[in-house]
């Protein structure tokens, strides 16, 4: 198998998971290759003794540099080439090669400063050029002070019941058996969306690294017969993000923001949400990570002539939600997660508490004809309860609401370009409740293509 | 030893001794070494003298370093750490110690002047390394950092790598972590400057003071004038450096490029929304039963029925109504589809567009819209008996399980009535239900079974609860579920007075066809102008769906909802004979819903504490026990051809308080009931009625007899219908003879609905209405009459005390006819009575009668068998002042065994008011307030 940089690796899981559950899939450093072997502890410091009695020797210089390098112990490696600036500064590679080295480090101001001078350097050999320049570029990005990125997914789905009818036409009405009108049973249906997420940073130049983080969501999708399901969905939140969790766990953040959302279905606003939250992550290791999020937001709905008594939706709605990532290898990963969710409502009947458990399984296949990275498959399984706190007597006044929900989903991400993938997802759901109204089945298959910026 | 040698010998004695000098100097405080040096820069030891610095010279402790202009140098010191010098440049190496075995050590330097890079070794990953200048201390652990002494000792330190930089000064400390930041001490007391970032102009200049100047001239790879060898291109080139570098792509390098931020809540903007549209299209079906979300198919059944004659008729032999033969007029029908069953809501809530259809087979459908609740200005959107547009209202009981339609057909201005419901299959089987009476909307009355100009259209209450089920049927196999229901009221006080009531008795009955509800109703009105004669009504009801359409096996569903909410009523079946009987005065189709009170009753203390107006609940005490009593009333005798009306007062024949028998029995629900009267002042006719166990019409089975209706000892009715001279023998008699017919029914009734008053209540003395006609085969005439009855139990003489006195109090109430003016008044009644054994006796005093009152004497209460009597005569008072009469009663008993805890009988009389004839019938009921009764 081709050796699949982990960068790669984060990449097509980040972009995956960004399009199945909005997850980040970060995974850290990956250990730095072999260098920390006790020979060459011995080699580097007997380079260094050497070096010491004989510091004016070139070869024994490089050869305490390169093994520096190898053992990681960069500053060492920077003071070797240092040392040759100060007796010759015309050392473009020199100056190239300490650039690298403070890239590596993290301290990209100075790189980029050694990195420049190169490249003003008339006769510098263009070999040492162009790879400054790649350097350059990669460090301008690292040291914007805000940026944007995000993803955009276009593309369409098919479900086997758009519009989540029960099962069966055979349903309650006020506690007596009666027949779901046929407007009312499960349809299926094509719907063509698109979805972009945009995800904006600003380095708040603090000594602590605090950023301003800041997120928006859009989804559009318009039904082919299910006109009612037409739906426009913005969702945006803000928060500042900083080390405050770095003593329990180094490398860890927290974030907290306030959102808000918006929905609309059939051209009218249907919903909006405003609410805050927190969000910590912690990466326990280079392979473990972990992402909490607590939330709270306040949900109104809004009465229309086709949904007139929406409002009765209305309350506040309070959630937990913890995920877990595990790197197994570079090209396998699981993932676990659960929620738990309050919902709060004007009419009791439409309040609920949520309890929900899932799991993913990602695995990263290289494919030859391939260049611009892996392709992933993902597979996911969730199972969900609902409670409702109260009987509904439009179905039955004696009969409280109780779902549960199993969920499975396979999500293939193709990188066709370096900007574009393709992504296949099929997905199936399966709800049992105590009510005949609410069970229903469904089938989806979405196919679309993604791109990032 | 030549000269020559010996000078050789000496020079390299010399040089031995100058390098073993140098050797030894080295051991002594050796921290470091030059590893490079651009010229010029010196070095000067603490105990030393000053030395030009070379690659390779040592370094020693407390040393101080000075460069001249263009003067570098780079010291490596023995931590590995390193201590770059730029030109111009005065620092003193003050603290070097390390301890190799440890890697600890302290790092100590004193800068003046100049500019200076630290690149930390092992000490400095433990310990910051600390370096002193004219404004600032600055800690550097871990890392690189770039400072910067002006000459007036003003600090600039920039961090490039580490843990972290402090700059402290005297007037504070700040650390810095973030690598390109600046921190810059003005002056020793100032506190030291915000971090900021390092320009690249900034870190530019710093770089550039710390590597040489110019390629040295020797780039040949030979010494530099610094000592060492001068590197170059090639020399990097040569070397494996870019390998382990450059030579990689930025990614592959260490530092990783950071997680773009994870998104709170974690779900996209397609999950969200997709889960945001289900669960509006969710809600949108839930409240579709508000707006044709839902059907129901199931056992729907109905009826419509387009009436054929307008309601209305006075005249006493004129039939009128619909007819009810299967056809076009009235249609049943077993399957319907109602679409969109609406959700009753409260107010401001959208009441939905539901749709009735019911499919009619040739016919057609009816359809018409369906909302929640009572919505009027309705019209059907099909209809099969015509063309017309039926209008009205719609009616869907909030259960959502009967469905009520009262049109009107705008073509011919007939009235329709549809009705829908999903039948009760599970019925209650202990307890009473209660019920409301609608409107009947055929006839346009609001006392069911009365035609609207009949009395049907007084201002009456009809919406108290009038009509109970009672459906205990576990004591007997023959035990029914007895029906009764009294409507109607008098509007108005004195000649003015009008009255219209509705008395039911019947039965709920389960057969081959079904559970059905039958049974008799007789009505009566006295409107103005209507004489000395009542209006009767007299009729049969029984279920009103014949739902499969053929008589001959119907399939009869009376009962909808849960637990028999609704039930719809019409008038019976015509007897199979050619012509109509003439008490059959009535048909048409009613409709009763339910409504359930909350009655209280205290079994233990044997006390109602609420009692509905005309119908008690069923808990009250039930035993089998004969109850007798007393009736009176007015009536008028009409002869058949001609008409000539002589009117009449009644009483109970027999003095003794067995006029009225009433047999209870709770084992069947049933009772019989006897009443013996007697007319008075207007003939002395005896008129006999036997009600409630024998009807002709229905059989003579117990069983089958819907004619009475028992829930318990205060609540309860009977009926008789017989038809012919032997139906009627022994049933309806008139001077002892048998009567061609003879319709009666009597209730029991708390109060008169719409006359004011206090009226007396009390356990095993109950009182009531009375109707009916008898028509005797000889002479022919038709004997109505109205009164009220009251019975109780009646002990034995010899239970009443002998001593004592006690008072009672309670009420009068009477029919009166008053220069032909039919009309019901009440008076309070105050009774004294003196037990003295045989002697008991006792003063009545009736108030607020008609504008006057009595008073009444009666002594000597004797006995009967069984039980007792006493008997008086009445005196009118006031405006009754000419009027006298008669009065007669009993002292009930009461559960607990109390003798004379209630009393009551009759009172009747005649006589003049204003001149003109004035009678009255009735009754009186007391109960017990002082003394010897209590």
């Amino acid at each position: 198998m081709r050796f699949i940089s982990k960068h790669a690796f984060e990449r097509a899981a980040r972009l995956s998971a960004a399009l199945l559950f909005g997850l980040s899939l970060s995974w850290g450093a990956i250990a730095q290759q072999a260098g920390d072997s006790a020979e060459l502890d011995k080699a580097y410091d007997a380079a260094f003794q050497e070096l010491f009695q004989d510091p004016g020797n070139l070869d024994k210089s490089f050869r305490f540099a390169e093994l520096a390098v190898q053992k990681g112990n960069f500053e060492a490696a920077i003071s070797a080439l240092e040392r040759m600036l100060l007796i010759n500064p015309d050392l473009p590679r020199v100056r190239l090669e300490l650039g690298v080295l403070y890239f590596r480090i993290g301290s990209y101001a100075i790189a980029r400063t050694y990195l420049t001078r190169v490249a003003q350097t008339e006769d510098a050999p263009q070999e040492v050029k162009d790879r400054v320049q790649v350097f350059l570029a990669e460090i301008d990005s690292r040291l914007t002070r805000g940026s944007l990125s995000g993803s955009v997914f276009i593309g369409a789905r098919y479900s086997d019941n758009a519009n989540s009818g029960p099962n069966s036409p055979n349903v309650l009405a006020n506690g007596v058996a009666a027949t779901l009108g046929d407007q009312f049973t499960n349809k299926s249906d094509r719907n063509y969306f698109i979805s972009a997420q945009v995800n904006h940073s600003y380095d708040l130049l603090t000594q602590r690294n605090e950023i301003i983080e800041s997120s928006g969501s859009l989804y559009a999708s318009e039904q082919d017969k299910q006109k009612q399901l037409d739906i426009v969905f913005f969702e945006g939140q803000t928060g500042i993000r900083g080390p405050f969790v770095q003593k329990l766990v180094p490398g860890g953040s927290f974030k907290p923001y306030v959102l808000g959302n918006m929905v609309y279905l059939q051209d009218t606003w249907y919903q909006f949400s405003v609410g805050f939250g927190a969000n910590v992550v912690l990466p326990f290791t280079q392979r473990l990570r972990a992402t909490i999020n607590l939330e709270s937001k306040s949900e109104h709905f809004r009465n229309d002539s086709e949904r007139p008594n929406a409002s009765q939706q209305s309350g506040v709605e309070g959630s937990l939600r913890a995920d877990a990532t595990y790197a197994l290898t570079d090209t396998q990963q699981v993932g676990l997660r659960a929620s738990a969710t309050s919902q709060e409502a004007k009419e009791k009947f439409n309040a609920f508490r949520q309890f929900q458990i899932g799991g993913s399984f990602t695995q990263l296949v290289a494919i030859k004809a391939l260049e611009s990275g892996p392709a992933s498959v993902s597979a996911n399984i969730s199972r969900s309860m609902s409670h409702y706190n109260a009987p509904n007597p439009t179905v039955d006044a004696n009969r409280k609401r109780q779902d549960q929900e199993w969920r499975w989903s396979v999500t293939s991400a193709v990188p066709v370009t370096p900007d574009w993938t393709i992504v296949t997802t099929f997905q199936r759901s399966t709800i049992d409740s105590s009510l005949p109204n609410f069970e229903n089945h469904s089938a989806a298959i979405t196919f679309g293509a993604s791109r990032r910026f | 030893m030549g000269s020559n040698a010996k000078l050789g010998l000496a020079a390299l004695s010399v040089f031995l001794l100058a390098h073993t000098a140098g050797a030894l100097a080295q051991t002594r405080s050796d921290i470091g070494v030059a590893a490079a040096v651009n010229p010029q820069a010196e070095g000067t030891p603490a105990d030393g003298e000053t030395r030009t610095l070379r690659v390779g010279v040592n370094v020693q402790s407390n040393e101080r370093i000075v460069t001249a202009e263009g003067g570098q140098a780079q010291m490596l010191f023995i931590d590995e750490s390193t201590f770059t010098i730029g030109p111009n440049s005065d620092v003193v190496l003050d603290e070097f110690v390390f301890d190799p075995d440890t890697g600890t050590g302290r790092i100590a330097l004193t800068a003046t002047k100049g500019v200076f890079r630290m690149v930390g070794g092992k000490i400095s990953k433990r310990t910051p390394v600390t370096l002193k200048t004219p404004t600032a201390v600055i800690g550097i652990r871990g890392g690189i950092a770039l400072v910067n002494v002006a000459a007036n000792g003003s600090t600039q330190a920039t961090f490039l790598f580490g843990d972290a930089m402090t700059v402290g000064t005297a007037g504070g400390n700040l650390s810095v972590t973030r690598p390109g930041f600046s921190v810059t001490a003005a002056s020793a007391s100032a506190p030291p400057s915000n971090p900021v970032q390092a320009t690249g102009d900034q870190l530019s200049a710093s770089l550039g003071t710390l590597e040489g100047s110019a390629p040295p001239a020797d780039e040949g790879g030979g010494e530099s004038a610094g000592g060492g060898q001068v590197p170059t291109n090639q020399n990097v080139a040569a070397s494996n450096i870019g390998a382990l570098g450059s030579n990689s792509a930025p990614n592959a390098l260490g530092a990783a490029a950071p997680p773009p931020p994870p998104v709170g809540g974690g779900q996209t903007g397609e999950q969200t929304g997709q889960a945001a549209g289900r669960q509006a299209q969710q809600n949108n079906t839930l409240q579709s039963s508000d707006n044709l979300g839902f059907s129901i198919s199931r056992n729907f059944v109905g009826r419509i029925t387009h009436a054929t004659r307008l309601a209305g008729s006075t005249s006493s032999t004129l039939t009128f109504g619909l007819d009810r033969p299967q056809g076009s007029l009235d249609k049943p029908f077993q399957t319907s589809s109602v679409s969109g069953i609406v959700r009753r809501k409260d107010a401001g809530a959208r009441q939905g567009a539901g749709v009735f259809s019911a499919n009619l087979g040739s016919s057609g459908f009816f359809r018409a819209p369906l909302a929640a609740g009572t919505k009027t200005g309705i019209s059907a959107t099909s209809q099969p008996f015509g063309s017309g547009t039926l209008t009205g209202t719609s009616v869907l009981s909030s259960d959502n399980q009967f469905i009520l339609y009262e049109l009107t057909d705008q073509a011919d201005n007939h009235r329709v009535l549809a009705f829908a419901g999903i039948p009760t299959t599970t019925f209650p089987t202990t307890g009473a239900t209660f019920y409301k009476a609608r409107d009947d909307f055929i006839l346009g009355s609001r006392v069911v079974g009365l035609p609207a100009a009949d009395g049907g259209n007084l201002a009456v209450t009809s919406s108290d609860t009038n009509a109970a089920i009672y459906w205990n049927t576990s004591l007997s196999t023959t035990a029914q579920r007895p029906f009764a229901a009294i409507l109607g009221g008098v509007v108005g006080t004195g000649a003015s007075q009008q009255m219209a009531f509705s008395l039911f008795v019947g039965q709920v009955k389960t057969d081959t066809t079904g559970t059905v509800i039958e049974g008799n109703f007789g009505g009566f009105s006295y409107l103005t102008g209507d004489g000395a004669s009542p209006r009767l009504f007299d009729g049969r009801f029984e279920s009103a769906c014949n739902c499969d359409n053929t008589i001959a096996t119907e399939t009869e569903y009376d009962f909808y909802g849960t637990n028999a909410a609704h039930f719809i009523i019409s008038s019976g079946d015509l007897p199979n004979t050619s012509t109509l009987s003439p008490f059959e005065r009535f048909r048409g189709v009613e409709t009763v819903q339910k409504y359930n009170p909350a009655i209280n009753f205290n079994a233990a203390t044997d006390t109602l504490t609420t009692r509905s107006a005309h119908l008690a609940s069923n808990t009250g005490v039930t035993f089998n026990r004969q109850l007798t009593g007393f009736v009176a009333g007015v009536g008028a005798s009409i002869v058949q051809s001609g008409g000539a009306v002589t009117p009449f007062t009644f009483n109970s024949r027999l003095v003794d308080p067995n006029g009225v028998k009433i047999q209870t029995d709770p084992n069947t629900n049933k009772i019989t009931s006897t009443f013996d009267m007697v007319k008075s002042n207007g003939g002395s006719d005896v008129l006999f009625v036997t009600m409630g166990d024998k009807d002709t019409r229905f059989g003579t089975s117990p069983a089958t007899s819907g004619k009475s209706a028992f829930f318990d000892d205060e609540t309860f009715a009977s009926t008789v219908d017989c038809d012919g001279t032997t139906a009627c023998t022994g049933v309806a008699t008139f001077n002892g003879g048998p009567a061609q017919d003879g319709i009666v029914t009597m209730v029991t009734t708390d109060d008169i609905r719409g006359l004011t008053g206090t009226y007396a209540n009390c356990t095993y003395c109950s009182w009531g209405l009375i109707r009916g006609e008898i028509a005797p085969s000889s002479p022919l005439t038709f004997e109505r009459f109205t009164g009220f009855w009251t019975a109780g139990a009646v002990q034995d003489l010899a239970q009443i005390p002998a001593t004592g006195t006690a008072t009672y109090g309670g009420h009068m109430v009477a029919f009166v006819n008053n220069n032909g003016a039919q009309y019901i008044e009440h008076g309070n009644t105050s009774v004294s009575v003196n037990f003295a054994g045989s002697g008991t006796n006792g003063t009545m005093t009736v108030s607020n009668f008609d504008g006057g009152g009595f008073t009444s004497t009666f002594s000597a209460v004797t006995a009967t068998s069984p039980g007792h009597v006493f008997t008086g005569s009445m005196t009118g008072t006031g405006a009754l002042s000419s009027v006298t009469g008669s009065m007669a009663g009993s002292f009930f008993t009461n559960a607990a065994g109390q003798a004379v805890a209630g009393m009551g009988g009759k009172v009747f009389g005649y006589g003049t008011v204003g001149g003109n004839a004035y009678r009255f019938g009735g009754i009186h009921l007391e109960t017990c307030t002082t003394g010897a009764c209590q």
